[in-house]
């Protein structure tokens, strides 16, 4: 009995006392993420006169970005894309600046890939496991187009504007001095790509990605 | 389990770089061409002769000529009949003097796709492939087919000793030869050609 009382006087200041706390040597100090790096595959649709020239989604596409946060809520970086749009038709009927009418299989494909400096803005939700965001790319665009009916090949490509405004959110997977997430994000490319019957070439692009921040 | 997240990527990767290439039923399909000679009025014409032979080049050097198929000669006799051309002349190597029109095709046996532009004999006098038609390339087992006035001997001009060219049309890569599916490639080909020129059509049919 005796002993069982000294054991129980021994362990109470051990049972009650708080958690120590580390001498501040800077290693547990709080440091919000500075940058971001996303690598997301896209998805595009074409709109407008690209739709008339090609009308099957995109489905291939990737984004590559990287943003830096300049201050609590906003980022400034660099964004590279590629998206490909093409389509095979079977039999089509086309008119020639002479007068002439030409009928075949065609097969058309139109390359896009973007380089922009982007700048997004976070909302402050509260929630630590969405970020929203709203955002912008400015930059400029290589476009190269082809088309081929029989064993005749065609090709045009320049540099030309782009300009995407855009609206995300990342879903944080895990969050850190590194943070992992699941990027969502709608884009709505205009470019000045002119080729063809083509003019200012536009789309919406969607974009799935992994977003890391430290 | 591996091995599904090995064909996963794969389709993915298939996915992305694919697109790049047109399919086999593109390049190495037909493209039909047609286009009649600006301000050609077809309306007054009435006959037409059908040379029963084909001009044959081979990048760009004439070879003997072959006979056109049997069948070819029936297509393009119902198409024209179809548009009021009464056929004179059946069979014969010369067009007789009431032709309106005469027709005749030219196969390209290229290696190669070939750009130039040709002339041949018409008849006395030369036709050649008009500056209004599009293109002059020529892959590998083209035809195409000239219809040229033949209303007025000597042709008018200009060119002097010309004579001119009312309607062009070519299969581009219809890839013909002797064989049966061949033959059958350049009736089709021809079909879409007529039913692709209407214009063609004479006064005498509603």
């Amino acid at each position: 009995m005796n002993r069982a009382r000294i054991l129980s006087v021994v362990a109470a200041p051990l049972l009650l006392a708080l958690p120590a706390s580390a001498q501040n040597s800077g290693w547990t100090q709080y440091r919000p993420a500075s940058s971001l790096f996303t690598l997301g595959y896209q998805i595009a649709q074409p709109i407008g006169s690209l739709h008339g020239y090609i009308d099957s989604t995109s489905f291939r596409g990737v984004m590559f970005d990287w943003r830096s946060m300049v201050s609590k809520n906003v980022s400034a970086g660099l964004r590279f894309s590629w998206n490909r749009f093409s389509e095979e038709f079977s039999s089509v009927t086309q008119t020639t600046s002479s007068g002439g009418t030409l009928q075949g299989p065609l097969f058309r494909f139109m390359d896009q890939l973007p380089l922009e400096f982007i700048a997004h803005y976070y909302i402050d939700t509260g929630s630590n496991l969405i970020t929203p965001y709203v955002g912008a790319g400015i930059g400029g665009v290589w476009s190269n187009s082809y088309q081929q009916t029989a064993d005749l090949g065609t090709s045009q490509n320049g540099f030309y504007f782009i300009v995407s405004p855009e609206v995300g959110a990342v879903i944080w997977f895990a969050r850190g001095a590194t943070s992992v997430g699941l990027n969502l994000t709608v884009t709505y490319h205009f470019t000045t790509i002119s080729f063809r019957n083509v003019s200012d070439a536009q789309s919406f692009a969607e974009t799935i990605g992994v977003t890391f921040a430290y | 389990m591996e091995t599904r997240r090995w064909l996963l990527l794969a389709a993915i990767a298939a996915q992305g770089c694919g697109g790049y290439y047109a399919s086999d039923a593109v390049t190495f399909g037909t493209v039909v061409y047609t286009q009649p000679a600006p301000g050609a009025d077809f309306r007054p014409l009435r006959t037409f002769y059908l040379d029963p032979t084909m001009d044959v080049f081979k990048d760009g050097a004439q070879q003997p000529s072959v006979a056109v198929p049997d069948s070819t000669v029936t297509t393009i006799a119902q198409r024209m009949g179809a548009y009021g051309y009464t056929r004179v002349g059946a069979g014969q190597p010369r067009p007789p003097d009431n032709a309106d029109v005469g027709l005749r095709l030219t196969l390209f046996n290229n290696s190669v796709t070939y750009y130039y532009s040709w002339c041949s004999p018409y008849w006395g006098y030369y036709g050649c492939y008009p500056y209004w038609g599009y293109g002059g390339t020529y892959t590998t087992g083209s035809v195409a087919t000239l219809m040229v006035d033949l209303r007025q001997t000597p042709p008018p001009g200009p060119p002097a000793g010309q004579r001119p060219v009312l309607w062009a049309n070519a299969l581009y890569a219809v890839k013909y030869s002797t064989t049966a599916d061949a033959v059958t490639r350049l009736n089709n080909g021809l079909n879409t050609a007529f039913d692709l020129s209407p214009f063609l059509k004479t006064s005498a049919v509603p």
